[in-house]
Formats: C-alpha cells, structure tokens, sequence
C-alpha cells in the first residue's frame, strides 16, 4: 500500500538518520568554539594594552592552576556558581524564566545563619545538615513566592524574581545592622556562627571546604532527575511544549510550582554553604554577582547538569586566573569579564545561526 | 477591456500534494470576485502566489496584460496587489495611524509628519466609508476594527487590487455587514477584489463572479446573477467522490451509548461562546463524522471532551457518569483518547525523541515508570513495538519526533492513542497534509477501531473523508450542529448548504440563522 510514495519518504528518513550524531555534537563544539573566539578576542585587547596575549593566558593558567591553594581558589568559586547554575538550568529546562539566583542564595545564606547563630547548638552533629537544609528550604521559599504569583495571577516570574533579588539585598541589610548584628562589632555583620554549623575544610591550609562536594552530589542528582525521573520527563515535555504537557495530562501548575521551589532551593544552597563554608557570617555582598553569572552558565552549559559543572569552572577557573593575571602579567581584570561576556555573545550568536540553518533545512525540505 | 489581472495554468506542488493544478483565473476592473471552495481547495496557496509568499511551479501571472513576476510581498505592492490577511500584521503597541503608515512614514525633514498622515488616513477612510479612529491604539480594537485598520493600510498604499481572505470568518455579524458595504464603495471606485469565502449566502450577495475551487483544480466560474446557493454548494462540494477506504455494507448496529454530550456550551480562547449547546450521543462502534468549516466551534467541543476546556454549561456524560469538570489526566481514565489537529503543537513533541512521544501520556504508570522513576527499556520496548505495529517509518525511535514525515508523526501519534484500545476516541482532522498511502492508513486504522467496539468522533473538513467513514454526520456551523443524517440519507447538496450556514428546515436541530 505504500507503493509510489515509498521512495520519497524513504529518502527523507535517509537525511534523518544521520541526525542523532550531528545533534549531539554542536552541544559540545559550539559553547567550546564560543569559549575559544572569546579567548581570540580576548588576546587582541590584551595586546592592544602592550602585552603578549600567549603569556597573559599562561599566567592566567597558572593563576587558576599553578599550585595547590590556587586550584582550591577555583574549586572554592566553583561551588556557589555551580549550586545556582543547577538552579538555573533546572528552570531552563521547564523554560521558567527564573532570574532571581542573586536573592534566593542571599535567603539561602540567611538560613544557614539563623542556623549557625540560634540552633546550632540543640544537637551539634546535625548543625552541618541543619545549615544545609534551612539555606535549601528558605532559597525555595524566594522562588516560591514567585511560583505562586505567577500560577495565581500570572505574573512574569522574569519580573517577580528579579524584584524579589532587590527585597532580598534588603532584607540582608537589615538583619545585619539590626536585630542579627553582632553585638561586639561596629561592623554591619553577624557574629561567627558556631562551629558545629561549619562545614569542614577538605584541604587543610586552604579555603577548600565540603561545599564543593555538596555541588557534585546536586549536579549527580540533577543529571539523575533529568534523565530517569517522571518529574524531569514532565518538565522536558512541558519545557518543550506547553500545550503538549496539558494535552498528555501533565498538571502543569503544580509542575511550574515544584520546578520553582527546586530551582530557588539549589540557589540557596550555594548562599548555605557560601556561609558556612566560607564566610561563617552574614555580611552584605556575600552572594557577590553569583547569582547573574549563574544565569550566564546555565545557558552555557546548554541546562545540562554536566555541562553546567563545565560552564561554573571554567568561570571559576577565570575569575581567579584573572587575579593572578593581573598581578603578574598588569593585565587589567576587566579584560577578563569582557572575554567572559564575549563567551555569551559568541554563544547567543551561534543560537542564531544554528536557528537559520535549522529554518534553512525546512525550507529545503518543503521546496 | 483586457482584465485587470489574470493568472493563467498556475500550478503548486508540495511534496506529496498538488495544491494547484492548471489554475486560470481572470479580474475584471471595478469587479468583486469571489473565490470559493472548502478547506484545503487551495484558495490561499493561489492567493499567496499571487501576493508574492510563494513561487509556482508553472504559470503566469498577467498584469493589465503585461507578464509580470513577484517574488515578494513588497513586489505585489509595488505592483498595486495589497493582502488583507485572516490573522492581522498590526502592532499593537502603536496607534492606528501609526500601523498604517509603518514602511511609509510621511516626513518633514527628519521628522515625522503625524498631522499630515492623519489627514491623509481620514481622507481615504471618507473616501470608502471605513470608520476607524486614527488616534487609537491597536491593541484597544476589536477584530473587526482591527481588520478595517488593515484594509485601510492596503489602501492607504494605493493598492488597486485588493485580497482578501476570509475577511468575515473573524468578525461579527454586523461587522461583516459593514465590511460588505464597504467592498461595495471600492467596487464604485474602480477597485477589484479577490474576495474569498466559504459562506455562500456573502458570496450572493456581494460578488459578481464566482471562481469555484476544488482540490486544487478550478471547477468553474459563474456569474453571480445566473447561479444560486444550491449550485454553488453543489460545485464546492463535488459528486466525483473517490471512496478509496469505506464503510462496507454490512455493519453491526451501533452499540450502547458511550458518552453523551448534552446541551454543552463552550467557551473560546477569546471569551467568545464558541460551543452553544450541543446535544450528541457517542456509541460503542460508530463514527459520528462531524462536518463544518474551520472555526465553527470544533476545536472547542474536542477539547472540551478531553478535558482542556470546561464546559461553561450543560453536561458531558460518559457511561452516565456527569465528567464535565474532569481534567485530562482523569478523562484518559475514562478511556477517551483524543489526536489532536496539530501534530507539532499539541499531539507531539517535536524536539523530543519518538520514544519519549510514544509515552507521553502513559509514562507515568507501571510499566514504564514505577515510584516516579523511568524505566528506560520498557519505554523503548514500548516505543519500538509501537513504530513496527503501526508501522511508523523512522531510522530509530531515539531521533527527534520532529523529523518525522507528518504522515509517520500522525502514525506514531494514533498508535499512542489506539493501542490500549480506548473507549472513546475523538479525532480531528487525522488526514490534514497526509500524502495518498497516509491518508488510507489512517482511515484504515479508525475504520478497525470502530469494528473493535470503540466509539468514534471523526472531526474533519474533508467530506470525501466523512462520507467514506461516518456511520452518522453531523454539521456544526457557528457552535451547534446544524444537520444530521445517517449514512444513507444524507443529501450532499444540503449538507453543503449547512456547512455554508444556510440548512433548510428539517435537519436536525436546525437554528435560524
């Protein structure tokens, strides 16, 4: 029954077949030719300050890596932005515009402080997890809030979590020159919190703390729940195609609600372990600009758990080769935030191309 | 006098279909001429040829007598052909006299010249009767003010001859009255109009000459004054039906009834009452072919009964059972299965793979997930089962969905749909841009449902489809069903009438119109 049109239908699953290769590859190729253009760029205005790219980039290597506290410095910056990265691509992949990493590891970082000052000390061996678990639940509540704006009123969470960031920087500054404040400091901080709520260093002599290790279980985890849970196949349906959710019976409100209460959630356990890993108070500034750059190596890791764990130490490995660069080398550290913001443009750049070549293809086919 | 525009032996292929087959076509000056024909006839393919969005592969396009080739909307303006299309190219942001002259701004030195666009907007709307207020926001408008504000932009652009398609499918009754009216002035001012329609009743009364298309092919053109209703529909509809894949005689009698509609009302995307009451009974092994053209309150009734829409009144039964508030999770309970008119949209998802698509709705029980974990192999034994039985042609089921042909996309999606053998299942259009063996497939497999016991409601444009599959039809025309008939009594003139909005006393739950 299929005579005359078999041929036809056959040659166009011919093109088909090769597709699952070709797909696979530009998510490795593009971000990593993006990286490198940046890098090409980057040479250029390094040169134009009168210095040789190729040394500026060897002392930026050895500023990430040349020795053992320097690669702690990178694995130390890797954590936060690869906890809020996760939270990010999380939201990514149901296509929530989540963009309020910034205040929900600020939350996170309050919770893991009302740990460490006022309950630390009921149980000590479960302060760590306590830390943990408060920064988690109070980074889920800011992205909560929200979730629940937008499934009541549908209200832009691109809007609400980006003005939930501002209540957030707030709120910080009140509880640290007000009723948390330390009562033996002029500062505007909280008092160290208790030891018991610290979590420990792994490299003694470095900054290295177990936060790294928390990062690395949650990215396990994120790759798991993507690719072997109904939850992570529901929000891939729905991330895709909204009306195809509904249609399949996914109950898409209560998706959208679960997807924002994770996503803040792992935002906040990078404010948690920032704090109990690093500052052991609360001050202002603690989330520094993790939260945007976690937006920025979300999409470089394409949302995909792994890749996000690539996006975060590459940035990682940037900011702090950067530092040395510019001791050694008197390479200014802004070139180093311009080849990271190059990074994204040559990545949404190659976004676009891929999208006309794709257009391209249908036309092709359809003519 | 040498017609203004004449098409002459326009041919356009798709793979798979001829969407226009040897078209001639001729526009007198000062004329209205109506090009009518069902979904699918390939009206829009030739207009959209004409205005510049596609190439055809043969043919030629005549302007007062001189060949002329566009290969762009921007051409067909130049050439004064301007498009007034069903879904509006406004800005909503911008006020009406804004929209208007976007591409053609007036200007004084650097400056814009509002004031002087305004004027000349005003002169042109009192030149055609088009009441518009030029200050307003678009997005303020109602459709049919949105619509005037189109024309008037095609227009205001000097455009002499003027396209339009299924200006009234969108509007208001008296909006389409005003809209009449104003076709008439540019008739008066020498302009000629391409109007487009499947309402036979505006087609009588506005036009001068009728150009009847049907897949593909032009099956005449008339007169206005020398034909009527009965003979347009007659021509829309055709007799030359080819029955490929049939009902055969011998059929048992239709079952109990399985699901009930009563008195259902539905609202639209757009707060409209798209669905006004529809009383339809569902049996065990029948297809009920609905009939109608787009637009007429279909898609709301199918969502409806898959639980993606509630009803804003009356009553969805099924086994007795009152489910109207039932989601779509719950209602797959129920046994209703539902494939979508959109393949790409709603029925799949195209950016995922064939096996993730075949357990869309099923993965969440056992065997394919369990304590909300996936189970990889039986979605893939699932997903593999399910392309060779249904026989979906694809290099494996982990590509993309999406660079499946569409006939293998339905495939795999009706597979999904009928494999657990449904109660109820409700169909839309299953053979919209299917090629030829598709196409029989797909009757093949609703005509094998139907004789498995389950109750079918074939909603479809394509009457040679309903006539070969239906037991019972029925025509829905602006939210109610509008004639019924069993499978031997139908009347193909009357059926059309009823599609075109104009049944005659008698047919069942007939409305006034």
């Amino acid at each position: 029954m299929h005579g005359t049109v078999k041929g036809r239908s056959d040659a166009g699953e011919g093109v088909v077949a090769g597709r699952p290769t070709l797909r696979r590859l530009p998510s490795v190729i593009i971000p990593g030719a993006a990286v490198l253009l940046a890098f090409a760029a980057g040479a250029v205005l390094i040169a134009l300050a009168g210095v040789s790219p190729l040394r500026a980039y060897a002392d930026l290597l050895r500023g990430a890596f040349g020795s053992k506290n320097n690669i702690a410095e990178t694995l130390v910056k890797t954590t936060p932005l690869l906890l809020a990265g996760l939270g990010m691509a999380l939201a990514y992949r149901g296509r929530i515009m989540n963009i309020g990493a910034q205040g929900q590891i600020l939350l996170g970082a309050v919770g893991a402080t009302y740990v460490g000052l006022y309950m630390g000390q009921w149980w000590p061996p479960a302060g760590i997890p306590m830390a943990i678990l408060a920064g988690f639940l109070l980074g889920a509540l800011w992205a909560g809030i929200a979730g629940v704006l937008k499934l009541k009123f549908g209200a832009s969470e691109l809007i609400t979590t980006l003005m939930l960031n501002y209540i957030a920087i707030q709120l910080v500054s009140y509880l640290i020159g007000g009723p948390w404040k330390d009562p033996k400091s002029v500062n505007p901080f909280t008092a160290l919190i208790t030891p018991g709520a610290r979590l420990p260093v792994l490299v003694p002599g470095t900054r290295l703390h177990a936060g790294i290790i928390v990062a690395l279980l949650a990215t396990l985890a994120l790759w798991y729940v993507f690719r072997h849970t109904v939850y992570g196949f529901q929000l891939a349906v729905a991330g895709a195609n909204v009306k195809a959710a509904a249609y399949s019976g996914i109950r898409t409100g209560r998706l959208i609600l679960g997807t924002m209460l994770l996503s803040g959630g792992l935002a906040g356990l990078a404010g948690a372990c920032e704090l109990a890993g690093l500052h052991y108070r609360l001050l202002d500034g603690i989330s520094a600009t993790y939260g945007y750059t976690a937006i920025a190596i979300a999409l470089l890791g394409k949302g995909r758990p792994f890749g996000v764990l690539a996006a975060a130490f590459l940035f990682a490995a940037l900011t702090v080769g950067g530092d040395g660069m510019q001791q050694t080398a008197r390479v200014p550290v802004q070139v180093i935030m311009i080849i990271e913001g190059l990074v994204l443009l040559f990545l949404l750049g190659s976004e676009f191309f891929q999208a006309r070549r794709r257009v391209a293809e249908r036309k092709a086919q359809e003519a | 006098m040498a017609p203004v525009l004449q098409l002459i032996g326009i041919t356009k292929r798709f793979p798979g279909v001829v969407a226009n087959e040897g078209i001639d076509f001729d526009l007198e000056q000062g004329e209205i001429h109506a090009l009518l024909g069902e979904n699918g006839a390939g009206k829009t393919t030739l207009m959209d040829i004409l205005f510049g969005l596609l190439r055809p592969d043969e043919g030629e396009i005549r302007l007062r007598d001189r060949a002329c080739h566009i290969r762009s909307p921007q051409d067909a303006l130049a050439l004064g052909i301007g498009m007034v299309h069903q879904h509006f190219m406004l800005v909503p942001t911008l006020t009406v006299a804004e929209n208007i002259m976007l591409g053609q701004e007036l200007t004084r030195g650097p400056f814009l010249a509002p004031a002087e666009a305004s004027r000349r907007i005003a002169r042109v709307s009192a030149e055609y009767g088009i009441e518009v207020q030029p200050s307003y926001q678009v997005a303020q408008l109602s459709v049919g003010e949105q619509q005037r504000v189109e024309i008037l932009k095609v227009l205001y652009r000097g455009a002499e001859i003027l396209i339009l398609d299924e200006p009234t499918a969108v509007i208001t009754p008296p909006e389409a009255e005003a809209l009449l009216c104003t076709l008439a002035s540019m008739r008066r001012l020498g302009k000629s109009v391409i109007f487009i329609s499947h309402k036979l009743k505006e087609v009588m009364a506005i036009s001068d000459r009728v150009t009847v298309l049907r897949r593909g092919k032009v099956v005449g053109t008339v007169r206005t004054a020398e034909t009527g209703e009965h003979q347009l529909a007659e021509m829309m509809v055709g007799r030359d039906v080819v029955l490929t894949v049939a009902r055969t005689g011998e059929r048992q009698a239709p079952g109990p009834v399985l699901a009930e509609l009563r008195g259902l009302q539905v609202h639209g995307d757009r707060g409209n009452l798209a669905v006004k009451g529809v009383d339809l009974a569902l049996r065990a092994g029948e297809i009920v072919g609905m009939a109608g053209v787009d637009g007429n309150g279909q898609p709301e009734l199918a969502e409806a009964l898959a639980g993606l829409r509630h009803p804003s009144a009356g009553q969805l039964l099924i086994r007795s059972e009152d489910v109207s508030q039932h989601d779509p999770q719950q209602l797959a309970g129920c046994g209703v299965h539902y494939v979508p008119a959109d393949r790409n949209a709603r029925g799949a998802v195209p950016s995922l793979s064939v096996a993730a698509n075949a357990v869309l709705k099923n993965h969440r029980t056992p065997p394919y997930s369990r304590w909300g974990i996936l189970n990889h192999a039986a979605i893939h034994g699932f997903a593999q089962q399910l392309v060779e039985s249904y026989d979906v042609r694809c290099p494996s089921v982990e590509v993309r969905a999406g660079s499946l042909s569409g006939g293998n996309l339905q495939k795999l999606i009706l597979g999904r749909e009928t494999t657990c053998r449904p109660d109820i299942l409700i169909v839309e259009h299953p053979t919209r841009g299917l090629d030829v063996s598709a196409t029989e497939y797909v009757r093949k497999l609703l005509l094998s449902q139907a004789d498995a016991g389950t109750a079918v409601l074939l909603i479809s444009a394509d009457l040679e489809e309903l006539l070969a599959l239906g037991d019972r039809i029925v025509v829905m025309y602006d939210g109610r069903l509008v004639y019924a008939a069993q499978r031997d009594a139908f009347d193909l003139g009357r059926l059309g009438l009823a599609m075109a909005g104009l049944s005659q006393p008698g047919g069942a739950g007939c409305t006034e119109l």
